[in-house]
């Protein structure tokens, strides 16, 4: 098989011990003799399949099993590890034919051995160009690579280059099968079967064009949760769906039920001995059949799910298609994405767009509204979605979320705070009437979130986490009876979500509010989801939330609790930083700013030092005059209560102190706008 | 028409012009829209929403829970409209969380409690932060609770009502306690609502594109569903 970069360069790989006949290079990269003449070819990306260079006769139809093989344009190889050391050492055989090996690969195959997938090079269509109707062929590979480095596209051309680019290699898959069927002998089920090996081309750009995988359809659905090591996602998911417990095992068997009317694709299911997960194909036949007759027994919601499932697996659809490769894409590329926002909301227009690829096409057979009323299709297929999608990737993309915030800090700085955060008491927290919920409690509502966390479905996320809001409000009601609002609610989650201490909460707001389905973010869900983002937001600021604090303490009381807190805690806001001076300036819309440093005590409130400055300034209405605090949030009267010199003190205590001023001035009831 | 905001998946637009491409006339339609309540602690948010939707817990949700989150259910001319409305933390350690809550807006009902002064300096606060916001896509009611305790007002009819007009906002009395003037807050917020989507839409050009009133919350739930792109359905059963 070969595999054309568009370096001009071309890497080609023979395994004499495995393939039955000599494969051979197309016509035009055979007898291509310069570097040019080979960019040329590279240029044409996927084009030149269709282009008179690619064209050896008819294409499509020819019945030369080698070459059929090397019309495939695959980008992708078969390694054998078994002759790889041999092929590497034996230069001589080797010879015209270089052989590059990704340093990454054996790895892979370490941690995978029994699974074979192909990474797909498409993944470079992310940055490629936007089209609204999909055409047959991919844009050129420059074209791409300019788009790639310069990293402006938007989601929306990302997705529609993928549906785009899985499109063009459909339209060669089907000679691609028919090569498959010849070649498959049985030394190549031997290469197959023996190990598994994960080969990603060098990420050339040509690949996005060339990506049609010839021999994708030889091997299962990999990127199963297994694949992740998370099996408990699975048995949830199973526990969820009820019966359907072997529903995966089921459709392993049956998966080509549905296209069994359409005799050409092949399947590695089809292929004696290909495999030990096969059985005898005596076995099989009745087993399909029995599926089949069990579909259409289940809920017809349920059905369109698993149909829609089978379809993502199989290669030969331009569904199929069209999810593993964004699957692989995102497993593989997901570092790619600047931000763990851009990684997700491209993730979650993929599933609104194929969403809405599925509710009118024709491959799902039967169509979706023959089966669920409309109202539903939109629900049923975000369903079947999370499983096709969401439900190989969470893993994965938790781990990126938990990335994109380790390399910006945030993680340890959330955990700090968290910590810092738990040891605090509830009225602290902003529970003024609330009383806090015992340990037991907690630890309740600490499962409902270690549940939250197990799941793939955004949707069943939130009902967790709904059902832990209601946890809080039925010991809000069993308290102090009455009915809670949001006043009472939000400290309660916050002080509840401080006590649980867990930092991947925050990963898993993030997963809910971008791919849960866009309608549902304005309902009851988006509400409790906001409502413990806004939560995380109180203890992820918790220092600068202190300052705040400062400004609207009611009470005396309150305020030196604080005081002691802090100067017990840190040491750090000594005596220096509570000086005994304080300087304000008199605003005066009639003259100019005049400034005067008075002597303030610590424990001096806003209302001695207004009457203070009244007689320094000798101001005549000093009833009409109060202390604001101006910095860069604009200015904020203080509470006559407030400490003026604490406030100042707080703000010297920031990592980085705003530039601030106290100003006494007049309170005029339009100021505000 | 707002910019869409961070958070808010941006595909949302693509999928709303997709699905909501028939567009199609007045009859049929439901409005839904997300109205958010502020206001200080204590001056009577919590009472004020609780009084309007007694009793109508909308039994579509996965749970029913309290007083945070309430919807409510209009007919309004024939229209139905779908109310959800969205109370706030009023405690002033919250008040940075506000953007949060009220992204997506298409009301905002600020509560001030008459015998507290404070409160409604805090109400002015809001509105200047949503009108720099949210600009005039949003429906303002500035909302004078604890009419019962009239005597001990703090906080003049005039001036309120003077302020309100000012701002460009309704200004309502209420009075959770004896029931008095909810429903006319509600109904009228909501037939602002109903003339701003209207606006919104006619501005936009009919069907053409509903994306614009549609991010903001208004669907069409009864048309025929999307002449949308098929991303080529054609080419796949081979």
């Amino acid at each position: 098989m070969s595999h054309c970069g568009d370096g001009g360069d071309c890497h080609v790989l023979l395994f004499r011990d495995v393939l039955p006949f000599t494969l051979q290079l197309p016509q035009a990269i055979a007898v291509a003799r310069t570097k040019d003449d080979l960019q040329a070819v590279a240029q044409l990306g996927a084009g030149f399949w269709d282009s008179a260079l690619g064209d050896p006769g008819a294409p499509g139809t020819a019945a030369d099993p080698s070459q059929e093989v090397c019309q495939t344009p695959a980008a992708l190889c078969f390694l054998n590890p078994v002759f790889l050391q041999e092929l590497q050492g034996d230069g001589a055989s080797a010879a015209e034919l270089h052989v590059k090996l990704p340093s990454h690969l054996l790895l892979q195959h370490s941690r995978m051995p029994e699974k074979v997938y192909w990474i797909h090079p498409a993944m470079e269509t992310q940055a490629a160009v936007p089209t609204t109707a999909p055409s047959g062929s991919c844009t050129s590979p420059s074209g791409l690579k300019e788009q790639l480095t310069s990293r402006r596209s938007t989601k929306s051309q990302v997705v529609e280059e993928m549906l785009k680019c899985s499109q063009s290699k459909l339209l060669h898959s089907s000679c691609v099968e028919e090569a498959i069927k010849s070649a498959a002998t049985p030394g190549l089920e031997f290469a197959v079967n023996q190990e598994g090996v994960c080969w990603q081309s060098d990420q050339r750009l040509s690949d996005v064009s060339m990506s049609t995988s010839s021999s994708d359809s030889l091997y299962s659905w990999p990127p199963q949760s297994k694949a992740f090591g998370d099996s408990t996602a699975d048995e949830e998911e199973e526990e969820d769906e009820g019966g359907d417990v072997d529903e995966d095992e089921d459709e392993e068997e049956d998966y080509n039920y549905t296209t069994e009317n359409n005799p050409q694709p092949v399947k590695a299911k089809k292929w004696p001995g290909v495999g030990p997960l096969l059985l005898p194909a005596t076995l099989r036949a009745p087993l399909r059949r029995m599926s089949g007759a069990l579909d259409s027994l289940v809920d017809p919601e349920r059905r369109v799910v698993r149909q829609v499932q089978r379809l993502a697996r199989d290669k030969t659809s331009f569904f199929g298609c069209l999810v593993q490769d964004y699957v692989n894409l995102v497993l593989e590329e997901h570092s790619c994405h600047m931000s763990s926002l851009d990684l997700l909301q491209t993730l979650r227009q993929f599933l609104t767009q194929t969403k809405a690829y599925l509710a009118q096409s024709a491959e799902l057979e039967p169509p979706v509204r023959s089966l669920v009323r409309e109202h539903r299709v939109d629900h049923v297929l975000e369903k079947a979605m999370h499983k096709c999608v969401l439900k190989p990737l969470r893993g994965a993309l938790l781990r990126a979320l938990q990335e994109f915030q380790e390399k910006r800090g945030e993680w340890q700085q959330l955990k700090a705070n968290l910590a810092q955060a738990k040891t605090r008491t509830p009225r602290e927290l902003g529970m003024d009437r609330a009383v806090a919920p015992d340990p037991l409690a907690i630890e309740k509502i600490r499962h409902k979130f270690h549940t939250m966390c197990k799941t793939y479905s955004p949707e069943k996320k939130v009902a967790n986490l709904l059902e832990a809001c209601k946890i809080i409000y039925a010991i809000m009601a069993g308290k102090s009876g009455g009915q809670h609002g949001a006043d009472d609610f939000l400290p309660m989650l916050t002080y509840i979500l401080a006590q649980c201490e867990m930092p991947q909460l925050d990963l898993e707001i993030q997963y809910m509010m971008e791919l849960l389905d866009p309608l549902q973010l304005n309902g009851e869900g988006g509400y409790y989801l906001t409502s413990t983002y806004a939560a995380m937001c109180v203890i992820r600021n918790f220092e600068e939330e202190q300052a705040a604090e400062a400004l609207s303490l009611q009470t005396d009381n309150t305020l030196r609790q604080w005081h002691r807190r802090r100067t017990t805690q840190h040491r750090a806001p000594a005596i220096e930083d509570l000086q005994a001076y304080l300087r304000v300036a008199l605003q005066d819309p009639d003259s100019s700013c005049t400034a005067k440093t008075l002597q303030v005590r610590a424990d001096c409130t806003a209302r001695e030092v207004c009457r203070l400055c009244a007689h320094k300034f000798q101001v005549e209405d000093p009833e009409s005059h109060a202390l604001f605090l101006l910095s860069e949030g604009g200015a904020r009267q203080l509470e006559p209560d407030s400490l003026p010199q604490l406030i100042k003190a707080e703000i010297h205590n920031r990592p980085q102190a705003p530039p601030f001023h106290f100003v006494y001035r007049r309170v005029t009831p339009a100021a505000h706008l | 028409m707002k910019m869409v905001q961070t958070g808010m998946p941006a595909e949302l637009k693509a999928f709303r012009m997709a699905a909501g491409g028939a567009g199609g006339g007045g009859g049929g339609r439901t409005y839904s829209f997300k109205v958010v309540l502020l206001g200080e602690g204590c001056v009577g948010k919590t009472s004020l929403v609780l009084r309007y939707c007694e009793n109508k817990f909308n039994d579509k949700h996965i749970t029913t829970l309290q007083a945070s989150f309430l919807t409510k259910k209009l007919n309004i001319g024939g229209k139905r409209v779908n109310l959800a409305i969205w109370d706030t933390a009023g405690q002033e350690r919250f008040h940075a969380l506000g953007p949060i809550y009220y992204r997506d807006s298409n009301g905002a009902i600020l509560v001030y409690d008459i015998t507290d002064e404070d409160s409604f300096q805090k109400v002015k606060n809001w509105v200047k932060e949503l009108r720099k916001m949210l600009g005039n896509e949003i429906s303002l009611c500035i909302v004078g609770n604890k009419t019962d305790l009239e005597k001990e007002r703090n906080v003049s009819v005039q001036e309120a009502e003077g302020y309100a007009e000012s701002v460009g906002a309704k200004h309502y009395h209420t009075s959770a306690k004896l029931n008095k003037g909810i429903e006319e807050l509600f109904l009228d917020l909501c037939k602002r609502m109903m003339e701003t989507a209207q606006a919104d839409e006619r501005a936009k050009g009919n069907g053409a594109s509903q994306s614009g009133a549609s991010r903001r919350g208004v669907q069409i739930v009864d048309d025929e569903p999307q002449a949308a792109p098929a991303t080529g359905g054609g080419c796949c059963s081979g």
